[in-house]
């Protein structure tokens, strides 16, 4: 069934949809089967409230290291990382 | 199991930037064809719209902790990743942007799978600085553009071209040395602004910009002096852009010997006809 993160994929692909005006979004999602709680946060471009609403907290994004090789953690973690087992042969 | 004889594999996609906007077909593919998704987000209705590609997505979200390293967060994603390519299932690691950029764990997983035997690779994505440079109006060719993670300016003595742009990463943790907060503050940044301000006037124009990551966002750009950097909302997504504050000086010597060379080109293309 078409929900909200459908109309969202939507809005994300569509050269109209995606910069549309707020009545051309307010005239879409009314013809959508989507709760009218949603359908506010999305015309209040509210990311945060729909976040909440679809029961999503806030997400950590990091996924770099500033500096890798002084950094702490666990060793042993480190260690199981870089274990090699029996190597499949080269192609 | 032993690689050798496993159908294990390991594929790191880019879901790009923007919710419905960036995820390229050959990802798409990836995604929708793999045993197994692991998901390294920036976004939890992304993470929904994941879900709906496959029926087993797995969150890498659960092991960030506050005062845990994120060195020792990455080893575990890493190795989350790397159990199920030795079960002999064919992985599809997803992260936000491109997985390649600015981000540890997909090369470390591509590093351990392939040191073990096990085909791995990756595929681009659309990135937070390709974003930019559209949002921005930017374009890397013309002067230059450096891009550093930003705690490196403090932990580390690196070189500026103020001639170039610079883009800093992650200034919302700046200078955090226990890699395990999720964010520093106003006096971390004043000694940012201190290093920046060996090439940089205070009064010099930085932008502060966030990619939109669903499509009912538009980017943040926001444009303060370098001094009043500290006192700015600066977030986990958000990055800061330091246009070039001088121009590029002229190489008269380089300049003088190409003269030179392009005589010498001439001369011998003469003496040949």
């Amino acid at each position: 069934m078409f929900d909200v993160i459908d109309f969202l994929e939507s809005m994300g692909q569509d050269a109209q949809l995606r910069y549309a005006s707020s009545e051309h979004v307010v005239a879409t999602l009314a013809a959508q089967p989507i709760d009218s709680k949603l359908r506010d946060a999305i015309l209040a471009k509210d990311a945060l409230g729909l976040g909440a609403l679809l029961g999503q907290d806030s997400f950590c994004c990091y996924i770099n290291p500033a500096k890798e090789d002084e950094a702490g953690g666990d060793s042993s973690e480190k260690d199981k990382a870089k274990k090699k087992p029996a190597q499949r042969p080269k192609k | 199991m032993n690689a050798a004889n496993s159908t294990g594999s390991l594929v790191c996609v880019g879901l790009g930037m923007t919710l419905g906007s960036h995820l390229g077909p050959l990802a798409r593919s990836h995604i929708e064809q793999s045993d197994v998704v692991f998901a390294g987000l920036s976004d939890g209705i992304v993470e929904l719209w994941l879900q709906k590609m496959h029926p087993d997505v797995r969150s890498l979200q659960p092991y960030y902790h506050e005062g845990t390293s994120r060195m020792q967060t990455y080893r575990q994603m890493v190795e989350a990743i790397l159990t199920e390519v030795r079960a002999g299932k064919k992985v599809c690691g997803v992260f936000y942007g491109h997985p390649g950029v600015f981000a540890w764990a997909p090369h470390k997983s591509i590093e351990v799978a392939r040191s073990e035997g096990y085909p791995a690779h990756m595929e681009p994505g659309i990135s937070a600085e390709d974003c930019l440079y559209a949002d921005l109006g930017i374009d890397p060719g013309r002067v230059g553009c450096q891009h550093y993670e930003a705690s490196q300016l403090l932990f580390y003595q690196r070189r500026i071209d103020p001639t170039a742009y610079l883009v800093l990463w992650q200034v919302g943790l700046v200078g955090d040395q226990s890699l395990a907060r999720f964010s520093t503050g106003a006096a971390y940044r004043q000694l940012l602004v201190e290093v920046l301000a060996r090439d940089y006037p205070l009064e010099h124009e930085v932008i502060i910009y966030r990619t939109a990551t669903l499509p009912i966002q538009q980017a943040r750009i926001e444009r303060v002096a370098l001094g009043a950097l500290p006192q700015a909302d600066i977030g986990m997504a958000d990055t800061v852009v330091l246009p070039p504050a001088r121009t590029m000086l002229v190489d008269h010597e380089m300049r003088t010997r190409l003269d030179v060379l392009d005589r010498a080109m001439s001369d011998a293309v003469r003496d040949v006809g």
